[in-house]
């Protein structure tokens, strides 16, 4: 079996600053990690990036990422304050071991998996219960005040693909059945795209089917893939309001 | 144990001429890394004339590989690179196809001279085999752009075969600057040994008009500094090349400083 990991970036129209950060880790346990940041919280661009980072580093639970998040964040410097605020931010994780995709998320995103059919893809929203409808972010696990979470499920996008488990709050889990290739996790800026010339907002299905598929594997396949996907939103007049990223896993039979 | 050494290329047609060539297998390019790719092909005069300075032609293309394989390693930017070499005189060869910077020895590059110089046939050839290429390339996701460098020390003797005379180099080109998988395309006509021959000077400065080859530069005699000259001026028009994808334009032309 051979796996490939890798991950994408791009700002959206709105933002002067990218608040999306996705990376991948390569070898034997492949893994990838994306992070969207809370437009209205200060330095959130960094806390994404302390996110990503510190899931590869205490991947275990979103508790620990964003205890060591923090850290990272205030042993470069930032005031306690301010890096409590930077980690306003969503954490998708997969990875993939033993035959599975193991999928996390805490905060909104899309979820899926692509197969010789096609790709399948699910809108994950855990809010906060009770309160204004934000995403659940780690951050809140820091909190002893903090919100409860709620789990609201979109599976209304496609055919999420073979082997899907919803049950677990936070958790997807992949069991990786024939003819499944990858698993992906995106970001939530994937819905906001738009027809420039009408500013006429695109279907998200029809985003995605124009991304999809990955096509050959390599270390920078889900690059290329964005790369060529730019080229073609420019063709057909889109853009996108907020930031996306994506990062994904490939496994191939040899 | 013997080594077995896995054959990373493959033999193509272009469909709308036939030409054959080869390049690297795209499925290895996706292995090895790198999401952009620069197409680079040098065309090199071979014909009779050249025999008086062929060492130092020599010396160049040697040179320009081994620093463009340099530029490569420091930069990293070694497996987005794709140099394909072609010798020109009554017949056009290719001495190998696309093919990382790696994969290149410099001590490969060895010259036959003899014959007479077919240049549209060269130019045209390499422009359609550029676009084919790269438009298999950019099926498979990776962003492409290209350089076409042509050497020569003369003008162009015309063959038997219609399909090359003047006008196919141009449709050509403007075939390729029309390809929108292309980020961009560069053609660099190089004038070797032709300052004090304002004929030939003057034939391939209309050449380059005519046909639309982005720049031209000449050189006079071509001694040893004149060989290191042209060799980093290669180097810096691949490395300006490579770093230019994505911008959406060509890289920006750079001075030919001799001597």
């Amino acid at each position: 079996m051979k796996t490939w990991a890798d991950a994408a970036f791009r700002i959206g129209s709105s933002h002067e600053v990218c608040e999306d950060y996705a990376m991948a880790r390569t070898g034997n346990r492949p893994a990838v990690a994306l992070s969207d940041g809370c437009s209205g919280a200060e330095n959130t661009d960094l806390g994404a990036r302390a996110l990503v980072l510190a899931s590869f580093q205490s991947g275990d639970t979103f508790y620990g990422c964003a205890l060591r998040a923090e850290s990272i964040l205030t042993f470069s410097g930032m005031e306690f304050k301010k890096a409590e605020e930077a980690i306003l931010a969503t954490l998708l994780t997969c990875a993939y071991g033993d035959g599975k995709f193991f999928v996390k998320a805490c905060g909104d995103g899309l979820v899926g998996c692509q197969d010789a059919a096609g790709w399948g893809a699910v809108t994950l929203s855990p809010q906060v219960v009770n309160g204004s409808e934000r995403p659940y972010y780690p951050a809140y696990l820091l909190r002893h005040d903090g919100p409860r979470f709620g789990m609201h499920w979109q599976p209304s996008l496609g055919d999420p693909g073979p082997g899907l488990d919803l049950d677990r709050p936070f958790t997807v889990d992949y069991a990786r059945q024939p003819g499944v290739s990858h698993a992906f996790i995106a970001s939530d800026g994937w819905t906001t795209f738009y027809e420039v010339a009408a500013r006429k907002p695109v279907p998200v299905s029809e985003v995605l089917d124009e991304f999809f598929p990955f096509k050959l594997g390599g270390p920078a396949f889900v690059r290329r893939r964005m790369s060529a996907f730019k080229r073609r939103c420019a063709k057909l007049g889109w853009d996108h309001y907020d930031d996306i990223s994506i990062a994904a896993i490939r496994t191939e039979d040899e | 144990m013997p080594r077995i050494r896995l054959d990373h290329k493959e033999k193509l047609t272009t469909p709308a001429s036939s030409y054959s060539y080869s390049a690297a297998r795209i499925e290895h390019l996706a292995e090895v890394g790198g999401a952009d790719q620069t197409l680079v092909t040098i065309l090199s005069d071979v014909s009779f004339s050249v025999e008086e300075f062929k060492a130092e032609m020599e010396r160049c293309l040697r040179g320009a590989v081994t620093g463009i394989q340099r530029w490569g390693k420091a930069s990293g930017r070694d497996n987005s690179v794709l140099l394909r070499w072609v010798t020109f005189s009554s017949e056009v060869e290719e001495q190998h196809g696309f093919r990382l910077l790696s994969e290149c020895d410099p001590a490969d590059y060895r010259l036959e001279v003899g014959g007479t110089t077919h240049l549209y046939e060269a130019a045209t050839k390499a422009n359609e085999v550029t676009g084919h290429y790269g438009q298999r390339l950019a099926e498979e996701d990776f962003r492409v752009n290209a350089l076409t460098i042509a050497i020569t020390d003369g003008q162009e003797y015309p063959g038997t075969d219609p399909k090359f005379r003047l006008a196919g180099v141009t449709a050509s080109f403007e075939a390729l600057r029309g390809q929108e998988e292309l980020d961009s395309h560069c053609g660099i006509l190089v004038g070797v040994n032709v300052e004090g021959n304002p004929g030939i000077r003057k034939w391939l400065a209309d050449f380059e008009t005519a046909a639309r080859w982005d720049h031209m530069v000449t050189t006079g005699d071509f001694g040893e500094g004149t060989a290191t000259d042209l060799a980093d001026f290669i180097v810096s028009s691949i490395s300006s090349t490579s770093a230019a994808i994505g911008s959406g334009g060509a890289s920006q032309s750079i001075p030919l400083t001799v001597g």
